[in-house]
């Protein structure tokens, strides 16, 4: 089944933010035309009932094969739990009270693991990811009047500066070029008084040997690499107790969450097969709010490097 | 939904490409080891790990440390957490003690049996908070 484009009209959050709209290349007002978004300049075409700011998912397509393929592995809707909600809580700080009735960017949705928060909280989302993983949001929320997702590139959003009360990016930004050129990118989008929480990779030695194992997995082809994770992580969870596998593990960074097998598969490829991968230290974050003149710094939780703070 | 960048859902097999990747991953791994830029034990321990009898034995000593952490020496051939991840539980009368690879200053702080394993001793605190010098209480570290 795909989303037509008369779905797009009878969206709540597309309704409030259809005057917002501007090219990201230019800053021209963007006009609806049926099938596409136009400017004076430039024309951006509506495919499946998704708005697509970009030609294509450059540099993610680690990113589109795993959330196309995992559209509802970490959903609570469709986990029956609330792994995700406990997660979006501690990471970014915010609750139902902050989030409903306010207009929201989520900055990197991927499959819509924290925009099915934010939408069952009430909030009006707009979900942006520059991988093909909103094709999957798409459809997972096509039914879910205050949830809309375009392709864009959060570096070139195409909306006017001042546009949202809150943003929040969970597990995106160091996933791109500049991870604090990146940041620094979304906050001209916040309205005065908004609030920016974000969570960034620590630089804990987890992530750190991450960071080396990278370079050289995501030269794999991602299917496979994919294919490997499938074999490897319920191998390794059948032969747990075998000395060569406890070896292995001690070396090989495999994702363990406590989430269910599909979630480390999942987690394992997503770890590994990126082509960027930065780590940061809370100091650094913290400086970047600083920089940025924000004020109420604060991170939400002790999970690490994660950051909340209010534009003044 | 289904498209071409959907990938596969069915349970993994071992095949040539997955022994293809295996192959690539070992050398890869065992470069990242040899040239320490990963935080994996040395070669040489790792591999006498995977040779050697499986360790079991008492915490002879205790001494406090902070709050509710007491530490106690271990075979400095067993693979800590400072170097790699802890195989070792620790028991408590036989029962394994809830929380291993603890935060230090959670076992100072919370205790209730959390412990960790850095380097050549167990940092740990008793299940019920008590003083493990004085609660005649048998702690006994057992290699996985």
């Amino acid at each position: 089944m795909k989303l037509s484009n008369s779905d797009l009209m009878q969206n709540s959050v597309f309704a409030r933010v259809v005057d917002r709209l501007v090219d990201p290349l230019t800053g021209e007002r963007l006009r609806f035309d049926h099938d596409r978004f136009v400017s004076e300049t430039s024309s951006y075409k509506i495919v499946a009932g998704v708005p697509r700011f970009v030609e294509n998912d450059t540099y993610v397509r680690s990113f589109s094969m795993e959330w196309i393929t995992h559209n509802r592995t970490q959903l609570d809707s469709f986990r029956g739990d609330q792994s995700s909600e406990d997660q979006f809580v501690k990471k970014t700080g915010f609750r139902p009270a902050t989030i409903s009735g306010k207009l929201i960017l989520d900055a990197g949705v991927g499959a819509g693991r924290y925009c099915d928060v934010v939408s069952k909280w009430g909030g009006d989302v707009v979900g942006v990811d520059l991988s093909y993983a909103v094709d999957a949001a798409s459809m997972t929320f096509r039914d879910r009047k205050n949830v809309w997702v375009i392709q864009a590139d959060i570096a070139n959003l195409p909306f006017a500066d001042e546009t949202f009360d809150c943003i929040f990016s969970i597990g995106v930004l160091h996933h791109t070029p500049d991870t604090k050129a990146y940041f620094l990118k979304l906050l001209p989008l916040l309205k005065k008084g908004g609030v920016i929480a974000i969570w960034v990779y620590p630089n804990s030695r987890d992530y750190l040997d991450r960071k080396a194992w990278v370079p050289f997995v995501n030269k794999i082809p991602p299917v496979m690499f994919y294919k490997w994770c499938r074999w490897f992580v319920p191998y390794l969870g059948r032969k747990k107790d075998s000395r060569l596998v406890g070896c292995i593990a001690k070396v090989f960074p495999c994702s363990q969450q406590g989430l269910g097998l599909e979630n480390d598969i999942l987690d394992t490829f997503d770890g590994l097969s990126p082509k960027y991968h930065g780590v940061h230290s809370p100091e650094e974050v913290r400086e970047w709010f600083v920089e940025a003149g924000l004020t109420n710094i604060f991170e939400p939780s002790s999970w690490q490097t994660c950051m909340q703070g209010t534009k003044r | 939904m289904r498209n071409d960048l959907e990938m596969e859902v069915r349970p993994g097999r071992f095949g040539p490409s997955v022994l293809l990747v295996s192959v690539y991953l070992i050398i890869v791994g065992f470069w990242l080891v040899l040239t320490k830029r990963i935080s994996a034990p040395p070669l040489g321990k790792l591999l006498k790990s995977y040779f050697r009898r499986r360790y079991r034995g008492r915490l002879q000593a205790y001494l406090p440390e902070q709050g509710k952490c007491f530490i106690s020496p271990v075979p400095s051939e067993l693979i800590s957490d400072a170097e790699g991840t802890s195989s070792i539980t620790l028991l408590e009368d036989g029962v394994p003690l809830p929380h291993g690879h603890a935060a230090h200053d959670d076992i100072r702080t919370k205790g209730a049996g959390r412990y960790s394993h850095w380097g050549p001793q167990v940092f740990f605190s008793a299940s019920d908070n008590s003083n493990p010098m004085t609660n005649r209480k048998v702690y006994e570290i057992v290699e996985l």
